[in-house]
């Protein structure tokens, strides 16, 4: 869209939202008018994991009640659904895995869990990544886990089955089985039973790779992206070893990234995910743990990268530069939380809502580019529970709902004489092995900026109470935040696969052809 | 309104239009842009090799492994894992096998797929045939049929306590006496 005269840009500023009805929700707070703007550049976020709740727990954890993560301060919110669909069916599965998730947010299709690139019917779908290089946008792929996960995957990469990432085929990992235990017959497309680290090694459909999983790959796939052009950091292998171990291989570093200039760029920093933060801060100084960037290490970095890279593609919408498209992944919210684990897992929002910052900071200051975070679905129910109380999962009976009988549901709820409160942390005795120890159940408990001083986290005295339901991903819808031009779009409660319809016409200004 | 005024008209409802389709985020083809070409409508072929398949089993071991020797073929994943108790079974009442344990070591993550192979020995140290053991916690795969149950685990998971797992050995051409075990598949959550 050409700039137009601000008078006029007003105007019709003013009709297409007055037509627009509902575009900016009650729960938007637009602080700038951004649709005049030139989107040149997309940044999209995602916490793996990451529901409603673990950003509010976040928020009390490090900023207090009263503060805000980087990622609240994005002028437009809204919510994402998030469910899947069984295979070969349209039918809703109503939580969905990571692969699914990105798929629909990467192609615009709802998919079954485990998919990645492939629509509900194993059909190769087009990915917005795929698009937007072959358009001529540069293009990141920034992932804590490895580059082969689900999430990185689905944007760069096409397998019937999420485990198929390599470094060698496998049946088991790459074919889906049919009911009787038997595989599927491979399909006519060798691509979607093509390991995902070779897939990725070829396809040159991301410049800028920055992440986990060195052991996913070979030494024939450093020739093969190095024939590309891509600056490849630290080493796949040995070429002469028929695999590649840990001894073999040399994982990226930190400074290598902070050297790296390449128009293309691939560094894997772990040979499997990135290190969690929690624990990369316990280890000695020499740790080769401690040679891994942060996430907002990798995001500034690709960013700078990706905004220096000059392009050459046959896309031209008018503009004075080619833009870019960028994702970027927190994985290891989802990993910690699958585990119960509040005290990483909170310390991995953080380092998420460090990485948000980058990209919001680069955003301000550039003015054309497009900011959105969100996650792809919520992880273990987490939850915020009143100091010093405890979860049904902990009673010794099922506690009774004194309500139950009451149409009107207006009594005072009491559930006195069923339940387990322990006077420490309540962690009851329906937990199962291990409940003896505090340290092993819910409610994990943690001090606040409010608290006074000498609370420690761990005690009852400590302000945030947390507990989990499953340990598993849930149905719940995911929040959103947006910034920038085209934000206010995100500003709404919609489905995962309407974010690839949405960033579709951010980058290229009109509508998807399939859609 | 003047004719001389209609293209001004025009141009402005197709910027309203691109703007309702930016703001509300709807499908309208009538909102591109005239500059814009299509990008690419579906992904694009690109050419690949035959995916790799894992290094085949030396066909003989020298010299040849001590009697009942359960041995680790180092590889992409043996950094991650802790296996213990290895034990092979090869009595003449039972079908051979290699049993153990394995525990994810490295990564924090749930284990959503394990594949164990077991290359068999005889005394000699020639290679007899293989057998493997597969383990899936997630996907759709995780809920579609199973393999035999000698095949797939169940119970714990691998990043927690472990699992314990059995590698049959079917079809062999003669008695194991060693065995060398390979890891070609290991995914986290």
């Amino acid at each position: 869209m050409r700039r137009r005269p601000l008078k006029t840009l007003t105007v019709l500023a003013i009709a297409a939202s007055t037509a627009a009805g509902t575009a900016a929700t009650a729960n938007s707070a637009p602080q700038q008018s951004d649709s005049r703007q030139d989107i040149r550049n997309v940044i999209y976020l995602l916490g793996d994991g990451m529901g409603r709740t673990h950003v509010t727990a976040a928020r009390d954890r490090f900023m207090g009640p009263g503060g805000k993560l980087t990622m609240e301060t994005l002028p437009h919110t809204g919510a994402v659904a998030t469910y899947a669909v069984e295979k070969n069916s349209a039918k809703p599965a109503l939580v969905t895995d990571s692969a699914s998730s990105a798929t629909a947010w990467a192609s615009g299709v709802k998919t079954y869990n485990a998919a990645i690139g492939v629509d509900a019917y194993e059909k190769k779908v087009a990915t917005l990544m795929e698009q937007a290089h072959a358009a001529g946008f540069a293009t990141g792929n920034v992932s804590t886990a490895e580059v082969t996960d689900a999430t990185p995957a689905a944007q760069f990469s096409h397998a019937l089955l999420r485990g198929c990432q390599g470094p060698t085929y496998s049946d088991a990992a790459c074919l889906p089985k049919k009911e009787d235990g038997s595989y599927e017959q491979a399909p006519a497309d060798k691509t979607l039973v093509t390991p995902i680290a070779e897939q990725i090694a070829r396809n040159g459909t991301a410049d800028v790779i920055l992440g986990g999983g060195l052991a996913r790959f070979e030494p024939d796939d450093q020739k093969a992206l190095q024939a590309q052009g891509y600056q490849v950091l630290g080493s796949f292998g040995d070429p002469k070893l028929p695999a590649q171990t840990a001894a073999s291989q040399k994982a990226a570093t930190k400074a290598d990234l902070d050297k790296a200039n390449g128009k293309k760029v691939i560094g894997l920093f772990n040979r499997g995910n990135l290190t969690v933060e929690h624990n990369k801060a316990a280890l000695p100084a020499d740790a080769p743990q401690k040679q891994e960037p942060t996430l907002a290490d990798m995001t500034r970095k690709s960013i700078q990268l990706l905004n220096e890279r000059k392009q050459g593609g046959s896309y031209d919408r008018g503009k004075s530069k080619k833009g870019f498209f960028l994702q970027v992944e927190g994985a290891q919210i989802d990993k910690r939380s699958h585990a119960n684990d509040a005290s990483q897992a909170l310390d991995e929002i953080k380092a998420f809502d460090d990485a948000v910052k980058a990209a919001y900071e680069f955003a301000k200051k550039d003015g054309h580019t497009l900011v959105i975070v969100t996650a792809d679905h919520e992880c273990a129910g987490f939850n915020i529970i009143e100091k010093g109380t405890y979860t049904n999962a902990e009673a010794v009976a099922p506690p009774s709902n004194t309500d139950g009988g009451n149409p009107a549901n207006n009594s005072v709820p009491s559930r006195s004489s069923s339940g387990a409160k322990d006077p420490a942390r309540s962690s009851g005795i329906v937990n199962g092995t291990g409940s003896g120890d505090a340290k092993n159940f819910g409610p994990a408990t943690f001090r606040t900026p409010d608290d006074p001083a000498g609370v420690k986290d761990g005690s009852p005295e400590a302000s945030l109470w947390l507990t989990y339901l499953s340990g598993n991903h849930t149905g719940a819808d995911v929040p959103i935040y947006a910034y920038g031009p085209n934000g206010g779009a995100f500003a709404a409660s919609q489905n995962n696969t309407e974010l690839y319809g949405k960033m579709y016409r951010s980058l290229f200004g009109r509508s998807p052809q399939q859609h | 309104m003047t004719l001389t005024h209609l293209p001004r008209a025009a141009a402005a409802a197709t910027a309203v239009a691109a703007l309702l389709a930016l703001a509300t985020g709807c499908s309208d083809a009538g909102a591109r842009p005239a500059a814009a070409k299509d990008p690419v409508p579906a992904a694009s072929p690109v050419a690949l090799p035959a995916p790799r398949s894992a290094p085949s089993p030396q066909a003989a071991l020298s010299p040849a492994p001590a009697a009942g020797e359960v041995r680790v073929q180092q590889g992409p994943f043996t950094d991650r894992v802790q296996l213990t108790g290895l034990r092979l079974t090869a009595s003449p009442s039972s079908s051979p096998s290699v049993t153990g344990h394995v525990a994810i070591s490295s990564d924090i993550s749930d284990t959503l797929a394990l594949e164990i192979t077991a290359a068999y020995y005889d005394a000699d140290g020639r290679l007899l045939g293989t057998g493997s053991f597969h383990h899936q916690e997630e996907g759709e795969e995780a809920h579609a049929g199973h393999a035999p149950a000698q095949q797939h685990a169940e119970g714990p998971r691998a990043a927690g306590a472990g699992i314990d797992f059995t590698v049959p050995a079917d079809g062999l051409t003669g008695t194991p006496a060693s065995a060398v075990l390979t890891i070609p598949v290991l995914v986290n959550e």
